[in-house]
């Protein structure tokens, strides 16, 4: 099957999808609903009761644990671009059976990262807005709140597996791809679930949530039942398609949490809505160029990539495409933000930050990537040097701000009391981005160095590259630190933080006054800088539906 | 304490030095060498610190979960 028959399957059954999902499905509805219930609750026996059901707890145990996964997530990438320039550098773990070498870290890295920390961020940060949004409650808590468990353990198993792909002649990887999938689709049961008892009309940024989940296991039933699967194209459209997961997800929650934190409403609904269907009927540019992690996913054995004429005039168009809904995301997030002023309302309120960059960032990072994309997929390969800078900056200043500010600007809300300390967000926002946009800059310059003199046929080492990733792998720890700032700041706040009905606690330190260097200033600007407060509160006094008499005199 | 402590290791190690001209360290000088080698990167410096993050992110939830 051709490149273009599968993805016109894919958007069929999406289309398909979408409809059951609004309209049920006949008579079958209220019995799924129950026998869906008794499935993610009292099937499971015991183990249930291990966890806690109180409203919030779902989204707080997956935005916690997100949080965390940066860490390791972080460290791992950085291991594996200091490996890049000494190679030898870890190779006394060679005692404890272990051979780490760059290429495997800075996979393992960034599965990681997708996977523990912006898949759980994401799907911890949909467990409230998709109820929130749809005026319900999550179908089960409890449930969702176990489903974290094993997807963490998924992830262990994944980075495992990235490391060392057999174990005793067991293939690891689909050990993983099963204990995520079975996490992932209860969890997608809990929100059709949670949709189905929404009492008003549910608005785009949770039906990008929940058909960015749904998203996953269709497109490979799809890619399966066309036989794509086997070839390297299909392969290859495989893991576009898990890109496509995740943006929809990424879209959801950026845009819902644009909105909240900036207390704005949505710029366009129109925008939101390009962004939806645009992502679903294009070829996403995130994630690594080859098909092969999606073979290792699925266990089967890695087809050469081999596209007809016609893959590569659809593949090509459809990728182009792609920058429309990236764009109208970034447009609609940056303008939902700034509102109908000249400035954001509250800039240092904690996850702001993230997603403004996340925004700023999404164009640049897709172009490039649209780039390197055309360029493997017309078999030219002269920007593939570049490609895992490239997936790297798209992680580090993408995904992970994108998912972590969506996650932080709910955080009070789901997990009732603010994070510890806002100057220590800000912090952690600029070693994070700081380290990510520097570092992966200047590993990128010596991949673009190392590019030239391979053209050139030059045999002898190039010092300068190596010297040029000596910087970026010591720039990127600044993001090491940063995960490290953001994790303590989320789970001592969720311990003894303000009560999000107080505010936040500004500052942990004595910054907090604006420094001010303007002669003139506004009351407006004033306001926004936290120094007063205009709104006047109204209370409404005790009244009465009774009819009025005449006063007597 | 930790002004104290550092102090007399000093006091200790200089007069281990002059009643002891070139006698290695007891116990110290055996452990040493298991490590020649191992830690002999820069990268190592990074991971340490790197651990310390980790470990005070394990500590922090154990106090803030155990404290009152």
């Amino acid at each position: 099957m051709g490149l273009i028959t599968s993805m016109v399957a894919f958007w069929l059954a999406m289309l398909v999808v979408f409809i059951l999902v609004n309209r049920g499905i006949w008579v079958f509805t209220d019995v799924s609903k129950s026998m869906s219930m008794f499935m993610l609750e009292k099937a499971l026996g015991p183990p249930i009761d291990f966890v806690d059901g109180k409203h919030g707890s779902a989204a707080t145990t997956w935005i916690i644990q997100g949080a965390i996964w940066i860490v390791p997530a972080s460290i791992i990438t950085f291991c594996g671009l200091w490996l890049s320039h000494d190679p030898e550098a870890l190779h006394s773990l060679s005692s404890w059976g272990l051979k780490p070498t760059s290429s495997s870290l800075i996979t393992s890295g960034f599965l990681v990262a997708v996977y523990g920390s912006v898949g759980m961020l994401l799907i911890g940060s949909s467990m409230h807005i998709v109820p929130e949004l749809g005026g319900t409650t999550l179908a089960t808590e409890k449930n969702a709140t176990l489903m974290s468990f094993v997807w963490t353990l998924g992830v262990i198993v994944m980075f495992i597996a990235a490391n060392k792909p057999e174990i005793v002649g067991i293939r690891i990887m689909p050990v993983a791809t099963l204990l995520t999938n079975l996490a992932l689709i209860a969890v997608i049961v809990n929100m059709l679930l949670t949709a189905a008892s929404r009492t008003k009309k549910m608005p785009l940024p949770a039906w990008m949530m929940i058909i960015g989940m749904i998203s996953a296991p269709v497109s490979i039933v799809v890619l399966a039942i066309t036989g794509s699967l086997d070839s390297g194209s299909g392969q290859w459209l495989a893991t576009r398609m898990g890109g496509t997961t995740f943006f929809l997800m990424m879209s959801g929650a950026i845009l819902y949490g644009a909105s909240r934190g900036s207390g704005n409403p949505l710029w366009s609904r129109s925008l939101a809505a390009v962004t939806m269907v645009g992502a679903i009927l294009t070829i996403n540019p995130s994630g690594l160029i080859e098909g092969e992690i999606a073979s290792d996913f699925l266990g089967i054995s890695t087809a050469t990539f081999e596209p007809s004429r016609n893959d590569i005039v659809a593949g090509s168009f459809l990728l182009a495409l792609s920058l429309i809904p990236i764009i109208a995301l970034s447009a609609n997030v940056l303008a939902t933000m700034r509102g109908d002023d000249v400035f954001i309302e509250n800039p240092d309120s904690p996850g702001m930050p993230e997603i403004n960059l996340a925004a700023f960032m999404a164009v640049p990072v897709a172009i490039g990537g649209l780039f390197v994309l055309t360029d493997y997929l017309t078999g030219t390969n002269e920007l593939t040097g570049i490609h895992t800078s490239l997936v790297l900056m798209g992680v580090w200043v993408v995904f992970v701000p994108a998912s972590l500010g969506s996650a932080l600007s709910i955080f009070p809300e789901v997990s009732g009391r603010n994070v510890l300390s806002v100057n220590r967000s800000r912090w952690a926002f600029w070693l994070m981005a700081g380290g990510a946009f520097s570092g992966l800059a200047f590993t990128m310059m010596a991949d673009f160095s190392d590019m030239a003199l391979l053209e050139a046929a030059v045999e002898e080492e190039n010092s300068t590259s190596n010297r040029i990733r000596i910087l970026g792998s010591v720039l990127f720890y600044g993001t090491v630190l940063g995960s490290i700032y953001h994790a303590l700041n989320i789970i001592s706040g969720s311990f003894r933080g303000t009560l999000s009905s107080e505010g936040p606690n500004l500052s942990s330190t004595s910054i907090s006054s604006p420094y001010k260097l303007t002669k003139e200033t506004t009351v407006r600007k004033i306001l926004a800088q936290r120094e007063g407060k205009l709104d006047t509160v109204v209370i409404p006094e005790s009244s009465t539906d009774l009819p009025g008499n005449a006063t007597e005199i | 304490m930790l002004v104290m402590g550092f102090v007399s290791t000093m006091v200790f190690l200089i007069l281990y030095g002059i009643l002891f001209p070139s006698s290695d360290l007891p116990v110290i000088s055996s452990v040493l060498p298991v490590f020649d080698g191992v830690f002999d990167s820069g990268i190592w410096f990074f991971i340490l610190g790197a651990m310390i993050g980790v470990f005070a992110i394990l500590g922090t939830m154990l106090t803030e979960a155990t404290s009152e």
